[in-house]
């Protein structure tokens, strides 16, 4: 029986249930470390006047600083897919644009010690006017953050698809609405770390860092260190402490610790800590939306125009701005909509940078276009759930290419939606729900939220924030590949080197399920390396944990790679036995042919290629060693009418969300959430729940509770893990329900689609639409604080 | 009275995991760091430093506490075990399992501070003490699991030691 | 995220602690650390000297004695918890402890501690107006017995001469016939309170006699008012009793306005709590568990 498919417990758990896990915190990997303390900005906004290291010297085990200046010796500033880039380098230099910016790095014997020496270093500032608000930053700049940005935009775009104007002006009831999306945060347990060394003769750098795609910004790294991409190898370790996107920003201070390490000439380590993580390291995107919806009278949902401003903060940073395009291609989301005007803005503000979160992209759409459902059913007076049937696309529509370019390739979105309108029991607690009103404080309300699950990004879809002009003088790029190597050594021992650097979602669990079904041996006589190397690791610039590609892209490289080393190994047998290849099988780790076993196994054949490599018979080369690159299919380049198909696949979810909220007091009680989810073919179904349930925790902070809220001069009011709420066991739903479709993905072999990220898109509108419903008021922005909503319930009464 | 001047190092004893270690400290070194750097035993991990996140969670004298909050020098002759202690423990298997069965982690940050708790406050629930459950949780935040597969492996190990409490 | 350097002192006795006190400008006093720590970690306190209170004898006993339960300075939260949860007549009390932090923070936090602290939405100093506690303290000229009410001054500021110590909180044991209450609104489980209220009530022939609601987090400190005299002798406490005592609350009311809550969401929560705390008070001193 396939392993594949089965709910197969990790093999990661057993080291670190006992706490053998080895993060990056727990390394020394080379003698002779110093530990780094940074000295940050106090102001969101100032000049550098003067930088005072004269009193180092009285601190004992210091071994040196450096400032932003001391970096220019040795960096270029970071490349950024924009037109107009502006100056970033991981360090300020004579000017500071955020709060938690790092001004001064020292090195000491201690991290103790070094934080005692930041306490005698001077820093003189000239305070600078804060931008702060997205919208007036653009519109009224009271300050341009950068000199080649006067109004602070940092990348504007406009797309028409259709004939939206006409769609528009032809629309029966037209929704208007704006929607404001906050800053939060991932908040991985384990903060941001960093070693680097290097090595004075060569010139090489080496940089152990918990960054899960480190072949992803590779390039850019190793530009902004001014070094070919040979000379800066980068290595995780065994294990990450999540991470859920956000540990890809680590990559500013892996140039700064690797340009430190030069210039103190020794090997330095940072392990952030929880302030400045807060402060400091990335967030994702707050936006503002402007959206126009037009129906017809019937419920048919024609056009769509949306105008959104990103946040993204005081430096636009790779990979931004691809919090405003890594949903291009699903603009609409699941409905049938042929016509969409979109313009976007990414909008610098006195703010730290942005970069990925859980979702990337997806709460910020999803969160105005699933509450814009809910407003058009009110005003059109149908049931929210019946207007998303009128207008899913429907299952012979597939594959459906949207209007702005992407492929879903895959999918059943009437009857997902079905099995969640039943799951929750919607049309009863509706009933319920309209007979409580009126007597006591507390109120019932039910939300649906539908969403299109992207996974496996294109790697071309961030040229879309070029114009097609602009692109047509670049070279193109697109593609969402992986690769793995599987390798077996001359006593049958099995090694699979996979390049996701997985933070906790278990692929060296289900790699080893892909290896021992397809070469039909014990999971135990396999090995998986997933700490990454990319002086080792096979090169990919795709590879990494994000986008939830791993079931998609990675999965597949890993099976592909196991096919050649079967092929490999069948067609040497075949040899040894003098038949053709076509008439022999793995079954339980040995060849059979037709007359059944023989007594040649995995363990035997790749011990002939390794203990006597001259007796091979042409063709077959030394050694089991097979590397496979695997590439999703339509995944390419942006064409020149802007069409993309941002993601390798799709899936899809539904959730509904039940809540009572307290008109008095505020208080929202998620009494059930049933989330349903059609992500094809799952290769694993407990870990794979074990990933909604993660995201389903992920998507209720943010409806509820955390913002990374700051005041005018751009201080942050929730820098700390009692201010910025992080969703306890307490805070879960009464019940959750997790249930699955399974409409395979075409276009791969394993017909697995990513998920993880889903509930991070779906669950802030569904909760919010619960709670509309509930209060019979239309919320407009998160999080849905006791605060917010008794202001609304007054508002809506008139008082407030 | 005895007093230990900021930059003096000062002599330790302190029992951890049932042995005795000596160090020379400065007075100031937080027990989070005393374990996992003077002792190497790092499966006790550092989230917040502020007490809020609960990865740095120790049984002190038998209760979990945060050693994130407690200075080295003032540990005394305070019994600490960490979760290499635990694992020791026969009874460790069977909560292994339980966690691995039920998916009760995914990166693993939180999970040697939630071990630590969740192995408490069974000692308390099999003593047929009652245990607020939501309230051992809510002491540590985990990021990965939505809080989900730890609650079905509370529950698994409560059906097999017959507990009274529900998770 | 590490302290600054700082002096150790270890004393022997409480006599030791007055010394250093009176002769060390900032030392500061360690007891469970869950707030001082912290700080420190933070560098937003840097205290020259740090004088530990673990291993000072006599101040880590429970005991009773005349009509009144007297805890030490250095018992640790959870173990108070654990003690009154046994003790009905102390209703509100094992209940309030309860929403202190988690059980990871109460087990080195200790009762003397977050007295000091006077957070003004605390819950320990909440709970020792309500059942009118006592404190003891210590200084260079002898010991002194406060009232709770007199010992809370102003936001984390409380009657403690700065060379004094508190050594122990009095808990008069309420007649057995008294049932108490205690609610929390807080973001999450454990976050401090946005409002606290609770509730102490007691009966005689099922007719009250007493009782004392108070509520934390709406002003400088907690507050507090006795059962309205002409309640008492009643049979039941009524929705319109219940609203005339609370009313009576009210006034002493001035809440903060912050990110968390307004004022006047402050005020309705004080309201909604103090109803629900009255009642259950009301049945739990009639023996019941409602
Ligand atoms: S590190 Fe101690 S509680 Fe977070
Ligand atoms: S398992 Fe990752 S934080 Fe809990």
């Amino acid at each position: 029986m396939s392993l594949l498919g089965q709910s197969i417990p990790r093999f990661e758990d057993g080291r670190l249930i006992n706490g053998q896990g080895q993060f990056i915190a727990d390394l020394m990997p080379v003698p002779g470390i110093k530990h780094v303390a940074i000295l940050r900005s106090p102001h969101a906004h100032a000049r550098i006047r003067r930088i005072d290291t004269s009193r180092l010297g009285t601190v004992p085990g210091v071994t040196g600083v450096i400032t932003g200046r001391d970096l220019l010796a040795v960096l270029a500033p970071f490349p950024v897919g924009v037109p107009q880039p502006v100056t970033y380098y991981p360090m300020a230099i004579d000017r500071v644009r955020y709060v938690g910016e790092p001004v001064v790095v020292v090195a000491a014997d201690s991290r103790y010690a070094a934080e005692d020496a930041l306490d005698v270093v001077e820093v003189d500032y000239d305070p600078l006017p804060v931008v702060s608000d997205i919208e007036t930053a653009c519109q009224m700049p009271p300050v341009a953050l950068h000199e080649n940005a006067p109004d602070n935009v940092a990348n504007h775009r406009e797309f028409t698809y259709g004939d939206p104007k006409t769609a528009l002006n032809h629309a029966d009831v037209l929704i208007q609405e704006r929607f404001v999306y906050p800053r939060n945060t991932a908040v991985p347990i384990e903060t941001y770390g960093v070693v680097a060394y290097y090595e004075r003769s060569s010139g090489d750098y080496t940089v152990w860092a918990n960054f899960h795609g480190p072949f992803t910004l590779h390039s850019v790294m190793a530009h902004a260190l001014k070094v070919s991409t040979q000379k800066l190898r980068i290595k995780t370790p065994q294990d990450i402490g999540g991470s859920y996107g956000v540990k890809s920003a680590v990559y500013p201070y892996m140039v700064l610790l690797a340009a430190t390490s030069r210039l103190l000439g020794c090997p330095v380590k940072w392990i952030e800590d929880r302030l400045e993580h807060m402060k400091a390291s990335s967030s994702a995107s707050a936006r503002i939306s402007y959206v126009t919806a037009g129906f017809s009278r019937d419920g048919r949902f024609q056009a769509l125009h949306i105008k959104q401003y990103d946040d993204v903060g005081a430096y636009i940073r790779a990979p931004e701005p691809a919090t405003l395009y890594r949903v291009h291609g699903n603009l609409t989301g699941a409905y049938d909509v042929r016509h969409v005007h979109l313009e976007n803005y990414a909008v610098m503000t006195n703010r730290v940078p942005t970069g990925l979160v859980r979702g990337y992209g997806g709460p910020q759409l999803y969160f105005p276009l699933e509450r814009i459902m809910d407003i058009a059913a009110r005003r059109l007076k149908m049931d929210p759930a019946a207007l998303r049937r009128a207008n899913v696309i429907q299952p012979d529509q597939f594959p459906y290419r949207t209007a702005s370019g992407g492929i879903y390739d895959s999918g059943d979105y009437p009857s997902v939606l079905n099995t969640a309108l039943q799951a929750s029991g919607y049309e009863a607690f509706r009933e319920k729900a309209r007979n409580l009103q009126d007597s006591g404080p507390v109120r019932l309300g039910i939300g649906i939220a539908v969403v299109v699950e992207p996974s496996g990004s294109n790697m071309g879809y961030v040229t879309i924030a070029y114009t097609p002009e602009e692109r047509a003088r670049q070279l193109p790029k697109s593609g969402a590949v992986s690769a793995a190597t599987v390798a077996i050594d001359a006593l049958g021992g099995i090694t699979v080197q996979i390049d996701s650097a997985p933070e906790g979602q278990g692929h060296e669990t289900v790699v080893r399920q892909i290896v021992a079904d397809v070469l039909t041996v014990p999971m135990a006589s396999i090995r998986v390396i997933a700490e990454m190397d990319t002086a080792i690791t096979p090169w990919t610039i795709s590879s990494g944990s994000y986008s939830s590609r791993f079931a998609a892209a990675g999965a597949n490289a890993v099976f592909s790679a196991a096919q050649k080393v079967k092929t490999k190994l069948l067609a040497l047998a075949a040899q040894q036995l003098g038949v053709d290849c076509k008439t022999l099988r793995f079954e339980e780790g040995r060849v059979w042919g037709a007359q059944g076993a023989t007594d040649l196994t995995v363990k035997r054949l790749a011990g002939l290629t390794h203990w006597n490599p001259s007796d091979l018979p042409a063709g077959i080369s030394p050694g089991v060693y097979e590397t496979s690159y695997f590439s999703l299919p339509n995944v390419d380049p942006p064409t020149t009418e802007d069409l993309i198909n941002s993601s390798a696949t799709y899936g899809f979810l539904v959730d509904v969300a039940k809540v009572a909220v307290n008109t008095e007091t505020g208080k929202i009680t998620v009494l059930d959430y049933v989330t349903v989810h059609d992500a094809g073919r799952l290769l694993n179904p407990l870990l794979a729940d074990g990933q909604i349930h993660g995201g389903v925790a992920f998507g209720l902070g943010s409806a509820l509770y955390e913002e990374l809220r700051y005041d005018e001069e751009g201080q942050l009011l929730t820098g700390s893990l009692m201010d910025y709420l992080v969703p306890t066991a307490s805070e879960m739903p009464e019940s959750l329900t997790v249930l699955h479709h399974h409409t395979t993905a075409p276009g791969t072999p394993l017909g697995a689609k990513g998920l993880g990220e889903g509930n991070v898109m779906s669950a802030g509108a569904a909760i919010a639409n619960a709670v509309s419903d509930a209060l019979g008021v239309e919320i407009c922005s998160l999080p849905l604080s006791p605060r917010t909503v008794t202001e609304s319930v007054m508002k809506k009464e008139g008082r407030g | 009275m005895t007093r230990y001047a900021k930059d003096q190092r000062v002599p330790v004893t302190l029992a951890v995991n049932g042995h005795e270690y000596r160090r020379w400290i400065e007075p100031r070194l937080l027990l989070s760091d005393f374990l996992r750097d003077e002792l190497g035993l790092t499966g006790t991990h550092v989230g917040c430093e502020h007490g809020v996140c609960g990865a740095c969670t120790i049984l002190f004298n038998g209760a979990p506490v945060r050693s994130c909050l407690k200075l080295a020098i003032d540990v005394g002759d305070g019994q600490i075990t960490t979760i290499e202690g635990l694992v020791k423990d026969d009874e460790f298997d069977a909560f292994r399992q339980a966690f691995s069965q039920n998916h009760a982690l995914q990166c693993g940050f939180c999970t040697p501070g939630v071990v630590v708790s969740v192995w408490e406050a069974l000692k308390r629930a099999s003593d047929s003490e009652s245990v607020d459950w939501n309230d051992v949780l809510s002491g540590h935040l985990c990021r990965c699991t939505g809080y989900v597969g730890i609650r079905r492996a509370i529950m698994a190990l409560q059906a097999k030691g017959g507990g009274k409490t529900e998770a | 995220m590490k302290p600054a350097p700082f002096d150790f002192i270890r004393p022997e006795s409480v006599d030791d602690i007055i010394s250093i006190l009176s002769h060390t400008a900032d030392a500061k006093l360690l007891a469970g650390g869950q707030s001082l720590i912290a700080m420190m970690n933070m560098r937003l306190a840097r205290p020259s000297a740090l004088v530990t209170l673990h291993g000072v004898p006599g101040l880590d006993a429970i005991e009773e004695k005349d009509g009144a339960v007297t805890v030490g300075a250095m018992v640790v939260q959870e173990r108070m918890r654990c003690l009154m949860s046994r003790r009905r007549e102390f209703g509100a009390l094992a209940e309030g402890i309860g929403y202190i932090g988690h059980p990871q923070t109460r087990s080195a936090g200790t009762v003397g501690g977050s007295i000091v602290h006077a957070d003004p939405s605390a819950e320990l100093p909440l709970l020792l107006q309500v059942y009118r506690g006592s404190l003891e303290t210590v200084g260079p000229s002898g010991s002194r017995h406060i009232a709770a009410e007199e010992f809370f001054q102003f936001p984390f500021t409380t009657a403690l001469a700065p060379d004094e110590i508190l050594v122990a909180t009095h808990w008069p044991v309420p007649t057995i016939s008294s049932g108490g209450s205690f609610r929390e609104f807080a973001r999450r489980r454990g976050d401090f309170a946005i409002v606290a209220v609770a509730c102490h009530i007691s009966i005689e022939d099922r007719r009250l006699i007493d009782g004392r609601l108070g509520a934390a987090g709406v002003a400088g400190k907690a507050v507090t008012v006795d059962l309205p005299p002409d309640l008492r002798g009643r049979p039941l406490i009524t929705e319109e009793a219940a609203t005339y005592w609370l009313e009576m609350l009210m006034p002493l009311l001035d809440p903060p306005d912050d990110l968390e809550a307004s004022s006047d969401l402050r005020r309705t929560l004080v309201r909604t709590l103090s109803r629900e705390v009255i009642a259950e008070a009301w049945v739990r001193a009639q023996g019941g568990t409602p």
